[in-house]
């Protein structure tokens, strides 16, 4: 048994975590891709990486938001 | 590879990076013959040479340090072979209902908060299911100590201390692995950053193979705009993993390296945990899984991203910790040679040697930039080859050897310039590794410490005056020499200045390197003089 207030804060956490992953990420990749500057192939794989990692990020979320305002909707003290 | 598989900037079609595998080996078998070739006949002519002793003594160290370059040579061929093997396709997939539990290490000591931080932030948002994530905190005062305590906290992680230092790193991570019941344990730096499916990509390769002791992946600095110093150990690191790693992986002699990789628990402990007698403890360790039987791999995917040393002293400090470990390894791994030559099989122990000697390349270097220079200003000979000879027996094997190096980097896009930049920071090491070369060779207790207040503009003279020495010499030969070559037209001296000038070349690089990073960052902070001067 999980209590409400508790799982909204674990699901605040996961979405304090996804909000300061992506711009880790990104620095990231922005330097893998100065380092391939030479090379297009390259440069667009890790174009890619980079659109793919942001769309993942931002879906978790948005899946995390849907979660949280279903238990805060949900008439239960614990889970 | 996984559906989210961002991973290695352009790292696709991997086997068509490297040179086609039969023109490998027909280079390598070339290679070899030119090698001997010029080998013998500078041998044949060092024994019907009419010398002093002086003259013999520098003859036969130079010689040695030339068949020292040309094992590493031939090594380094031996890996873009087996690394130009067609990988196995990797292992994927993994059942995440059933998932195996992973203890994740930091190992940690007085580390700025921010950089706990955004790797913490990384580890939390890994896409495994069964992780418990740890931050080995080692710090002594307790302003570091206080915000390791607020890290673990913010990030859901337990947080591991230790009543009495010892062991540094090694020591830190044997503690916690007695505390832990988790399956697997992945070590990562603290400073390091993986993405989402670092452990989904690496635990299956474990779980397909009961004897793995572990998977490594690579290493990869990001901070490469900050300073030329982090590009060009980014450079090196690239040789080391894209090139030397692979074929390694593919020997079967994969060495761990202390971060970015997954251990099983029971191999671990069943080498009685890392050697905390080594400040390169993870190379020593892995010896001993092989002198146990228990098998390696690499995955050369980057699944982690890093920083790299941004100035020119902690780039030395650390150059020197990996000197001094390795080759106090290299006494290690010959030890079990002679009490277990079955322990590993031929080429592993060939790889083995090679990576535990690779660091003595200092005195080798020394030698060879020593010799002309002796030439030009005193006339003591040590190639006892007339110049017509010498180039008619090294010029192919000079050709093959560079034309292999600087053309397998070609192949995956690397520039000249960046090559360069990365041989001439090696270069600027060499007195670093001249000096742990000696500490780990007579077991000497010297440490290679720095403590440079914490805002300077460039990396103190005292610090690299033994590099300042040698351009000096380098730069007062260039101009004798240039002086006897007008004067005395010898083909010998001219032989002997075009050596010099490569060596005061890379050398000279030592300046901007000095200025390298600094704009932001202090050379060293103080209060990161970290693990080994506490090491045993």
């Amino acid at each position: 048994m999980i209590a409400k207030k508790d799982l909204l804060q674990r699901i605040d956490d996961a979405i304090r975590t996804e909000e300061s992953v992506l711009p880790i990420y990104l620095d990231n990749y922005a330097a893998a891709m100065e380092w391939v500057e030479h090379d297009a192939k390259k440069r667009a794989r890790i174009g890619n990486a980079m659109k793919r990692i942001a769309r993942d990020t931002e879906g978790h979320k948005k899946t995390l938001l849907r979660i949280r305002e279903k238990v805060l909707a949900d008439p239960r003290s614990d889970y | 590879m996984s559906d989210h598989d961002p991973r290695r900037p352009g790292d696709e079609a991997e086997e068509h990076r490297t040179p086609s595998r039969a023109v490998l080996i027909a280079a390598g078998n070339l290679l070899v013959v030119a090698a001997c070739v010029y080998l013998v006949a500078r041998g044949m002519l060092l024994l019907w040479a009419e010398y002093k002793v002086a003259d013999m003594i520098l003859a036969i160290l130079l010689l040695l340090s030339e068949i020292f370059v040309m094992f590493h040579s031939l090594s380094f061929m031996i890996d873009l072979l087996s690394a130009a093997r067609r990988r196995p396709p990797p292992i994927r997939g993994l059942d995440a209902a059933n998932a195996p539990s992973v203890a994740v290490f930091v190992p940690a000591r007085h580390e700025p908060r921010d950089v706990l931080d955004a790797t913490f932030t990384c580890l939390e948002n890994l896409d495994y299911p069964n992780k418990i994530l740890y931050l080995l905190d080692d710090s002594s005062l307790p302003e570091y100590q206080k915000e390791a305590e607020d890290v673990a906290a913010t990030h859901g992680a337990r947080l591991f201390r230790r009543p009495e230092r010892r062991g540094a790193k090694a020591g830190i991570i044997n503690d916690c692995l007695k505390t832990v019941d988790a399956k697997y344990i992945a070590i990562l730096d603290c400073d390091q950053n993986p993405l989402p499916d670092f452990l989904r990509a690496t635990v299956p390769h474990l779980e397909a193979n009961p004897r793995l002791a572990f998977v490594q992946t690579p290493q990869f600095y990001t901070n490469i705009a900050t300073s030329a110093v982090a590009a060009a150990a980014n450079l090196q690191h690239c040789i080391f993993y894209e090139y030397i790693c692979e074929g390694k992986g593919k020997l079967g002699s994969m060495i761990c390296c202390g971060t970015n990789d997954v251990i099983r628990k029971t191999a671990l402990e069943d080498v009685g945990g890392f050697d905390e007698t080594s400040v390169t403890e993870d190379f020593s360790t892995s010896v001993d899984f092989q002198m146990k039987g228990w098998e390696s791999l690499y995955d050369g995917q980057v699944s982690v991203f890093g920083k790299g040393p941004e100035t020119l002293g902690p780039y030395l400090r650390q150059q020197w910790r990996w000197a001094r470990g390795n080759i106090g390894v290299f006494k290690k791994i010959l030890r079990c040679l002679l009490t277990h030559p079955r322990g590993m099989g031929f080429w592993r122990w060939w790889d083995y040697i090679a990576t535990g000697t690779y660091y003595l390349i200092g005195w080798a270097y020394f030698f060879l930039m020593l010799c002309p220079i002796m030439f030009v200003f005193f006339d003591i000979p040590s190639f006892f080859m007339r110049p017509e000879v010498y180039f008619l027996t090294f010029l192919p094997y000079f050709t093959l050897s560079v034309t292999l190096f600087y053309g397998s980097m070609g192949k995956r896009g690397y520039k000249l310039g960046q090559v360069l930049m990365a041989q001439a920071l090696g270069f600027v090491a060499i007195p670093i590794y001249m000096m742990a070369a000696v500490s780990a060779l007579l077991n000497l207790k010297a440490a290679f410490t720095i403590t440079t207040k914490s805002k300077v503009r460039a990396t103190p003279l005292r610090i690299i005056w033994p590099q300042v020495a040698l351009w000096l010499a380098n730069y007062a030969a260039i101009v004798w020499a240039i002086n006897r070559a007008v004067a005395e037209r010898d083909p010998a001296i001219l032989l002997s200045l075009v050596w010099i000038l490569y060596h005061f070349a890379l050398l000279s690089a030592v300046f901007p390197f000095r200025y390298a990073g600094h704009e932001e960052k202090a050379d060293v902070d103080p209060k990161n003089l970290d693990m080994e001067a506490a090491r045993p």
